[in-house]
C-alpha cells in the first residue's frame, strides 16, 4: 500500500505541470474559454483502486459518463515475518471496471456516482521455507503448513464521490480530474485456509469470527487522479 | 518454530490496510479472538511405560508423588524422546506412568529391516533397578510394562538377603571368608579372604561391607514377570549381538557396598562363588525336558550400559545338599547374574491376530493378557494389542518354535475374549489368527474426550496433541488405553453411570479427571502446557 501512495505522488507530480502546460497552449492558440462542444475523451488515472482507463461521453457541458477500468496487483514480502518463516507473503489485488456519471453544478467540482466491478481482493499467506526444530525433531516445511486469509469484498459496488477538474474539457484537447468518494463494498467475505500442522486453524468458527471482525469495513475510499483528452 | 508469527503477520498486515482502506479501521482488529491451533501430531510411535510394584501389582506413585528414574540407554538409544518430542538425559515417572516416544526423523523411523533398538533403565530408591529391552520395527503405539521389587516387600519367587556392616576389609583385601546366603538356601555369595574388591574404576573397597543378595524363582509369575531386563532380551555371545527370549533357571542380583558407599565391581586375586538352587520344575529347552544333573546352563552378566547379557561361562546342574539341583558358578566381578538358556533368531514378522467382535462403535480397544509358555506354563511377558476393526496385528521379533498360550485379561473391561487361553504354537507362522470378542455387562457408551494444551505466555495459541489417554473405572486399577488424535480420542466401552477416572501423561505431568459418562457424555479438558514445550513450540 506503501508504493501504491508513491505511485499516485508520482503520478501527482508529474501530471499537474503537464495540465498546467496544455490549458496555457490552449488558451494563448484559440483564446476559448466556455464555449462548450459535447464529445468523447479517454484517460488514464491512478486511483486506489489501481492504474487504469476510461473512455468519457460529454452530454452537455453539466453531464459525462465515464466508462473505466483499473487493475493493480502488489506481491508484498514482509521482513518482519522472516524470522518465523522464510516466505510471508501479502498479494493485494484492488481493480475495478466502473460506469461513473459525472454531474458539474459548478465551474470545476462535480458530484459522481455509479457502480462498480470490483475486483478487490486481500490475501495473506504464510509459507515457511526452511524446516524448524521442535526440541530434538526436525519439522519440515510442509508439515509446518501454510497459512492463507483472504478478505473479498461485493463484486458489484455503488460508488458516490465528488469531483474537482473535468473528465472531459468542454472546449479543450486536455483535461485534469481528482475524485474523492467511496465505495459501499458490503461487508467482506473471510475466507480462511490452512494446512500441514496449523490445519485445525482454518476451521469455520474461526472464519465467521475473522469475517466478524471486519463486517464494518464496508466503504472503501476512492481517490482517483485522472488525465483525460478530447478525441472528438 | 515461532509459528505464532504467522497470526502476527497476518494481523499486522490486515491492520495495516485496513487503517488505509477503512473508514472505521481505527476501531477495527481483524485478528481480534483470533486463535492459532497447532495440531501436535509429528510424532508417530509412542512407547507407554507403565511401572508396577511387583508386590501389590499397582502402579508405583499412583497415590504418592514417587517418581521413577529413567535413563535411555543401547544402540539407538539417541532416537528416544519425551511423548512431546523433547529429549532428556532423565525420565521421570508420574502416577506410575511415562509417555516415550521415536523421534520421527527420518534416520530414527524404524522398519523390519533397521528397527530400532533400546533399553529402559528404571532406579527407584529402595527398588532393585530394573530395564526393559525394547525393538521397534515399525510406526506406532507400544505399551510396557516394568514391573519392580520393593526390596523391603519382595513379591512372590523373589527372596531377599541383607546383611549390614559384614566382614572386614584392609587395602581393599578382604581379612576372612564372607558368606551371605538367603533364609532358605535358594542362593548364597562367598568371598574368600585375601581377595581384592574394587569398584567400577579400580579404587578399593575398605571397612566393612553392605551386601544384598536376591534371588528370583523362574517359577512364580510375579518373580518372572520381575526378571531385570525381562525375557525377551539382547545377548552378547561369541563376540556376535543376538535377539532371542531366556528359559531361566534363576536369577540373582547382587549388590556390596562398603561403608563409604562405594559400590564394589570387579574381584581380584581370587573371584567369589556363587551358588543358587534350581527348581527342579525348569523346562530345559535344548532337552525338551525337566532338569536333571548334568545338564549345562549358561550364565550371562548384565551390562548396564546397553541393558543387554553378556554370556559369562557354562556351568553345570548338579544335585543339590537342600534343593534338587544347584548351580555353582565362579565370578570376577559383580552385576545381575542369570543362569539362563537363550532361545535365539526370532523373527522380524510373525503371526498376525485379528480381533473379531462388536467394537462398540469404537474403531479400536485394547485387549491385554499374559503369554506363557506351553513348555512349563510359566509366564513369559504381558501383552497388549491395540485392535482395530479389520486391521490384522503383526506379531514382531517373536521367538520361533516356541509354542505359547495367552492368558486374556477378562476384568477389566466390558469387551471380552470369547476364550479365557488362545493357544500359539508357532508365533512365528505367516497365518492370521482370529480372535472372538463379545460385549458384555451392556449399558455402556462412548465417551469423548477433547484436551486443549494452552501455553500461558500466549493465550491465543491452541496445541491439539496426538498421544493417548488413559481410564479406568474409578474402584479399580487396571488402566486401558484410548488413542488420541489431534486432541480427541474416544473412549467406547464406559459403562453408564459407572465413575470413571480418566487421565494422561504429558511432558513429565499427569492430567487426571473423574467422570460419570451418561449417554454421549463429553469433556472437554484444557491443560496449561510446561514452559518448556511452549518455549520450544512458540
Amino acid at each position: 500500500m506503501k508504493n501504491l501512495s508513491i505511485l499516485f505522488f508520482l503520478f501527482l507530480f508529474f501530471s499537474i505541470p503537464a495540465q498546467v502546460f496544455s490549458q496555457e497552449t490552449d488558451s494563448s492558440q484559440d483564446g476559448k474559454t466556455d464555449d462548450f462542444s459535447p464529445g468523447w475523451a479517454i484517460g488514464i488515472k491512478a486511483s486506489t483502486l489501481g492504474f487504469g482507463g476510461e473512455i468519457v461521453k460529454s452530454f452537455n457541458k453539466n453531464l459525462n459518463l465515464r466508462l473505466g477500468g483499473s487493475y493493480f496487483n502488489q506481491k508484498y514480502s514482509l521482513s518482519f515475518a522472516d524470522a518465523i518463516a522464510d516466505d510471508s507473503w501479502t498479494y493485494t489485488t484492488v481493480g475495478s471496471v466502473s460506469l461513473i456519471m459525472d454531474w458539474h453544478f459548478s465551474r470545476i467540482v462535480h458530484l459522481s456516482a455509479g457502480v462498480l466491478y470490483n475486483m478487490t481482493v486481500m490475501k495473506v499467506e504464510g509459507l515457511p521455507t526452511e524446516s524448524q526444530h521442535i526440541g530434538d525433531i526436525e519439522v519440515t516445511p510442509e508439515t509446518i503448513g501454510s497459512l492463507t486469509y483472504q478478505l473479498t469484498p461485493n463484486e458489484i459496488c455503488p460508488y458516490f464521490g465528488i469531483g474537482f477538474g473535468r473528465s472531459i474539457s468542454k472546449n479543450k484537447v486536455v483535461s485534469f480530474n481528482f475524485d474523492l468518494g467511496a465505495v459501499y463494498q458490503g461487508s467482506p467475505k473471510v475466507s480462511l485456509d490452512a494446512t500441514g500442522m496449523i490445519s485445525p486453524t482454518a476451521n469455520e468458527e474461526q472464519r465467521k469470527l475473522l469475517e466478524d471482525n471486519v463486517k464494518d469495513l464496508r466503504f472503501f475510499p476512492f481517490l482517483n487522479f485522472q488525465l483525460s483528452f478530447k478525441i472528438l | 518454530m515461532k509459528i505464532k508469527g504467522l497470526l502476527s503477520a497476518a494481523l499486522t498486515i490486515i491492520l495495516t490496510l485496513s487503517m488505509v482502506t477503512g473508514f472505521d479501521s481505527c476501531k477495527i482488529d481483524p485478528m481480534n479472538g483470533a486463535k492459532l491451533i497447532i495440531n501436535y501430531d509429528l510424532i508417530k510411535t509412542f512407547i507407554n511405560v507403565q511401572f508396577v510394584d511387583a508386590t501389590t501389582g499397582e502402579l508405583i506413585g499412583q497415590t504418592d508423588n514417587t517418581e521413577v528414574k529413567v535413563i535411555i540407554t543401547g544402540a539407538n538409544a539417541d532416537a528416544v524422546l519425551d511423548n512431546t518430542g523433547i529429549k532428556k538425559d532423565e525420565y521421570y515417572s508420574t502416577n506410575g506412568f511415562i509417555g516415550l516416544a521415536l523421534n520421527p526423523n527420518n534416520e530414527f523411523v524404524p522398519t523390519i529391516s533397521n528397527p530400532i533398538k533400546f533399553t529402559i533403565v528404571a532406579s527407584l530408591d529402595g527398588y532393585i533397578s530394573t530395564s526393559k529391552g525394547v525393538t521397534i520395527g515399525k510406526e506406532g503405539t507400544y505399551h510396557e510394562k516394568i514391573v519392580m521389587v520393593n526390596i523391603s516387600n519382595p513379591p512372590n519367587g523373589v527372596v531377599v538377603k541383607e546383611e549390614k556392616g559384614i566382614g572386614n576389609l584392609q587395602g581393599g583385601t578382604v581379612q576372612e571368608e564372607i558368606t551371605v546366603k538367603t533364609q532358605n538356601d535358594e542362593a548364597s555369595i562367598t568371598i574368600p579372604a585375601g581377595t581384592i574388591i574394587k569398584d567400577g574404576n579400580g579404587n578399593t573397597l575398605s571397612g566393612s561391607l553392605d551386601i544384598s543378595l536376591i534371588y528370583f524363582s523362574n517359577i512364580e509369575d510375579e518373580s518372572l514377570a520381575a526378571f531385570p531386563g525381562g525375557l525377551m532380551t539382547t545377548v552378547n555371545q561369541d563376540g556376535q549381538s543376538l535377539d532371542g527370549a531366556f528359559f531361566s533357571a534363576g536369577f540373582l542380583a547382587i549388590e556390596i557396598n562398603d561403608a563409604n558407599g562405594i559400590k564394589a565391581e570387579i574381584f581380584e586375586v581370587n573371584t567369589a562363588e556363587l551358588k543358587m538352587m534350581v527348581d527342579d520344575r525348569t523346562y530345559n529347552p535344548e532337552t525338551q525336558a525337566q532338569v536333571t544333573d548334568g545338564n549345562v546352563v549358561p550364565l550371562f552378566s548384565y551390562n548396564t550400559d546397553n541393558g543387554e547379557w553378556n554370556f559369562d561361562q557354562e556351568v553345570t546342574i548338579e544335585g543339590g545338599s537342600r534343593s534338587t539341583y544347584e548351580v555353582t558358578a565362579q565370578i570376577s566381578h559383580l552385576s545381575y547374574w542369570n543362569f539362563d538358556w537363550f532361545w535365539g533368531f526370532p523373527c522380524p514378522d510373525g503371526i498376525q491376530f485379528l480381533f473379531v467382535g462388536d467394537y462398540s462403535a469404537c474403531g479400536c480397544t485394547e485387549f491385554t493378557g499374559i503369554m506363557r509358555r506351553q513348555a512349563d506354563n510359566t509366564f513369559f511377558s504381558y501383552i497388549y494389542f491395540w485392535a482395530c476393526e479389520g486391521v490384522p496385528i503383526q506379531t514382531l521379533w517373536a521367538p520361533p518354535d516356541m509354542p505359547v498360550y495367552i492368558e486374556w485379561d477378562q476384568g477389566c473391561s466390558s469387551l471380552i475374549v470369547d476364550e479365557d487361553f488362545t493357544y500359539i504354537d508357532n508365533l512365528c507362522a505367516p497365518d492370521v489368527m482370529e480372535i472372538y470378542f463379545s460385549v458384555e455387562g451392556g449399558n455402556t457408551t462412548v465417551v469423548s474426550v477433547d484436551i486443549m494444551g494452552r501455553c500461558a505466555a500466549n493465550a491465543n495459541v491452541e496445541v491439539r496433541p496426538t498421544y493417548g489417554a488413559w481410564y479406568r473405572p474409578a474402584d479399580s486399577w487396571c488402566w486401558k488405553w484410548a488413542f488420541m488424535y489431534a486432541g480427541h480420542a474416544e473412549i467406547c466401552d464406559v459403562v453408564i453411570g459407572q465413575e470413571y477416572v480418566i487421565g494422561t501423561y504429558f511432558n513429565g505431568q499427569w492430567y487426571q479427571e473423574n467422570v460419570i459418562p451418561v449417554q454421549d457424555t463429553y469433556i472437554y479438558w484444557e491443560i496449561e502446557l510446561p514452559d518448556e514445550l511452549c518455549n520450544e513450540l512458540l
